[in-house]
């Protein structure tokens, strides 16, 4: 029999090329040519069809972003970086709290709010947008599903087989080769994706080593996180086998490595990032918070507080992050960090309110009701102004 | 193919399909007739056709959807015009319309409403503790403004899966049954349909599809298959 859980498992992982997934025209498919269609009687129609749904819902999901200037940012990128296939793609940006961004075969690109605070510069992003547009031009969602389907009809009658010589082992083996087969195709359409989305950093004016950069973070995070100390060796192995990309590590190297060999940008790379975050990156920080990955979240905080531009939206978090995990000390450190905030740029706020309340509970009303004032004079329109008013009039 | 492959086939798909293609829920077998022929809105259908492929992976075929999803709305016109019934298609309103953020919303509650009703209304699920056996679902007053948008009584929602086999799951299939006696899934047809009173909000009727038969990429087909989807439609 076949192992059904184990086809449709492959088959969920097939549609979307992701940056954490996907590189090489080695895939024997043309890359596409600007404006185009596949023919509505072949394979690809079926899957731009899937991809069309997937983008009718995020245009009404709540998790789409819909502030204009981080979209106005991403969409100018795209243009830079995509050139002549600017017209054919429509990149969103979604509220997912994830290092990943996605290209679907219709030419919809996702940008995850988890990529846009973990991206230092415009450069960062830009590498990452321009891997993306890659597995776009390079058709690879195509190619990793006809790639799946012939190796999950080998398997099929291979199984057959197998389980008509009485042989078991067979049956198993066949379908672990077929699985480590699609992922390893993966594995080189990703290359595929770093490698030509290089190119497409550098030809747009951006900073190259900022590839090879963004890997290097999203490594440090991980290492803070304490992620592979945990995992036996065997336990890799089998993770490297079934990975759909290549281990971060080999992925730095090979983007540093071309870094080194391209030519500098002859004007600075522009840097708009920051700016066009404003609006939402507030949110976006919180959003890691609700992760419920103390070690790596605050890692990502203290990295961003280095040079951050809006350090007390920063202190914020880490005060919200350290109130949620609540374990012996975390409520002094967590008001500590809510009093830095506080007196920080770009301070939210929510801050004030946050000390107000702690103080009040601690009964140290007079400065409670300090805070409230200076909440209410950040937020005069705060929606719980009147709940402020009548503490501060007890 | 060779003849004795074709009839070994037609056997085993005889064998396969089941007795019982649908089965219905409901609280009325009545329209309500205030209107002569009352208004029935087809929100937008949730319609894939695809063919399984010989290891098992079923791949959405856009031709074939496409002419599924067309073949479904004249058929569905033509049934309802027998029950006396107006058929009528919602049309999808603009993103700054005041109104298209409610009736989004209902569309997608229906989804889930649907989603809980196929797992847990019929037996052998054992059914809701709250619903103590009854059929009462609704989706709340807000239908009444899709009424009055479109001056419909009724909305169907739609709900198809519809998959064919390959040529290369097909000699899968056979040389499993030739060999092992065994019979591997072919192509299904799988669904429901359901219909809301959008004066009350409540799903009055709900019928669910579930069979090894069953094709929609031509008309006479597809007739065959929505009369067996609205098996006991209220009239």
């Amino acid at each position: 029999m076949i192992a059904r859980p184990f086809l449709s498992l492959v088959a969920a992982a097939l549609l979307a090329g992701c940056v954490t997934h996907e590189t090489g025209s080695a895939t024997g498919i043309a890359t596409v040519s600007p404006g185009y269609k596949p023919d509505v009687k072949t394979d690809e129609a079926g899957i731009w069809l899937t991809a069309d749904k997937a983008e009718a819902e995020l245009l009404d999901s709540a998790n789409r972003v819909r502030d204009p200037a981080i979209n106005a940012l991403v969409s100018d990128m795209v243009c830079k970086l995509a050139a002549e296939h600017c017209g054919d793609l429509r990149p969103y940006v979604v509220r997912l709290p994830h290092f990943n961004a996605t290209a679907s075969p219709n030419g919809s690109i996702s940008i995850w709010s988890g990529l846009l605070i973990r991206a230092r510069t415009e450069s960062e992003l830009a590498a990452v947008i321009g891997h993306e547009i890659t597995h776009y031009t390079r058709r690879h969602s195509l190619a990793r599903i006809r790639n799946a389907r012939d190796n999950t009809d080998v398997a099929a009658i291979f199984t057959l087989l197998g389980a008509a010589a009485g042989m078991p082992q067979v049956v198993q083996l066949t379908n672990v080769i077929a699985v480590g087969n699609i992922q390893a195709f993966s594995r080189d359409n990703e290359r595929e994706s770093d490698a030509e989305g290089f190119n497409r950093l550098v030809k747009a004016g951006y900073e190259p080593a900022a590839a090879a950069d963004v890997w290097k973070r999203i490594l440090d995070l991980r290492k803070a996180k304490r992620e592979f100390e945990y995992e036996s060796y065997e336990d890799r192995s089998v993770r490297l086998f079934v990975a759909s990309h290549p281990p971060t590590e080999e992925r730095e190297k090979s983007l540093r490595e071309l870094a080194e060999k391209a030519a500098k940008p002859t004007t600075p790379p522009p840097d708009r990032l920051r700016q066009a975050l404003a609006g939402v990156r507030l949110d976006f920080l919180l959003d890691e918070v609700k992760l419920g990955q103390f070690r790596e979240s605050k890692a990502l905080f203290e990295l961003l507080l280095k040079d951050d531009p809006l350090p007390g939206q920063i202190h914020y978090a880490l005060g919200e992050l350290y109130r949620k995990r609540a374990k012996e000390d975390d409520e002094l450190v967590a008001l500590s960090h809510f009093h830095q905030a506080c007196e920080a740029v770009g301070a939210p706020p929510e801050a004030f309110r946050m000390v107000g309340t702690m103080r009040w509970r601690r009964g140290e009303t007079e400065q409670a009701k300090e805070y409230f004032r200076r909440y209410l004079n950040a937020a005069p329109n705060a929606g719980d102004r009147d709940l402020i008013t009548h503490y501060l009039g007890s | 193919m060779t003849k004795p492959f074709r009839l070994a086939l037609a056997v085993l798909l005889a064998l396969s399909v089941n007795a019982c293609a649908t089965r219905t829920l409901s609280t009325t077998d009545k329209l309500s007739r205030e209107v002569a022929q009352p208004k029935i809105l087809l929100m937008p259908a949730d319609i894939e056709l695809s063919e399984l492929t010989a290891g098992g992976l079923t791949e959405l075929n856009a031709e074939w959807t496409l002419t599924g999803q067309r073949n479904l709305k004249t058929a569905l016109n033509d049934h309802l015009a027998k029950l006396n019934a107006r058929f009528s298609e919602y049309q999808t309103l603009a993103q700054d319309d005041p109104r298209h953020d409610t009736f989004l919303q209902l569309q997608k509650l229906h989804g889930v409403t649907g989603v809980n009703i196929r797992t847990y209304a019929f037996p052998p699920a054992p059914g809701l503790p709250g619903k103590e056996g009854k059929f009462n679902w609704a989706l709340g007053p807000a239908t009444s403004m899709l009424a009055e948008s479109t001056d419909a009584q009724y909305a169907l929602f739609v709900w198809l899966r519809d998959s064919y086999t390959s040529s290369g799951r097909r000699a899968m299939q056979i040389a499993a049954s030739l060999l092992f006696g065994v019979q591997l899934q072919g192509g299904q047809q799988i669904g429901y349909a359901s219909l809301v009173d959008l004066k009350t909000g409540e799903i009055v009727w709900f019928n669910l599809l579930a069979r090894e038969s069953g094709d929609l990429r031509d008309l006479a087909s597809a007739r065959e298959s929505v009369d067996t989807l609205l098996t006991g439609l209220p009239k």
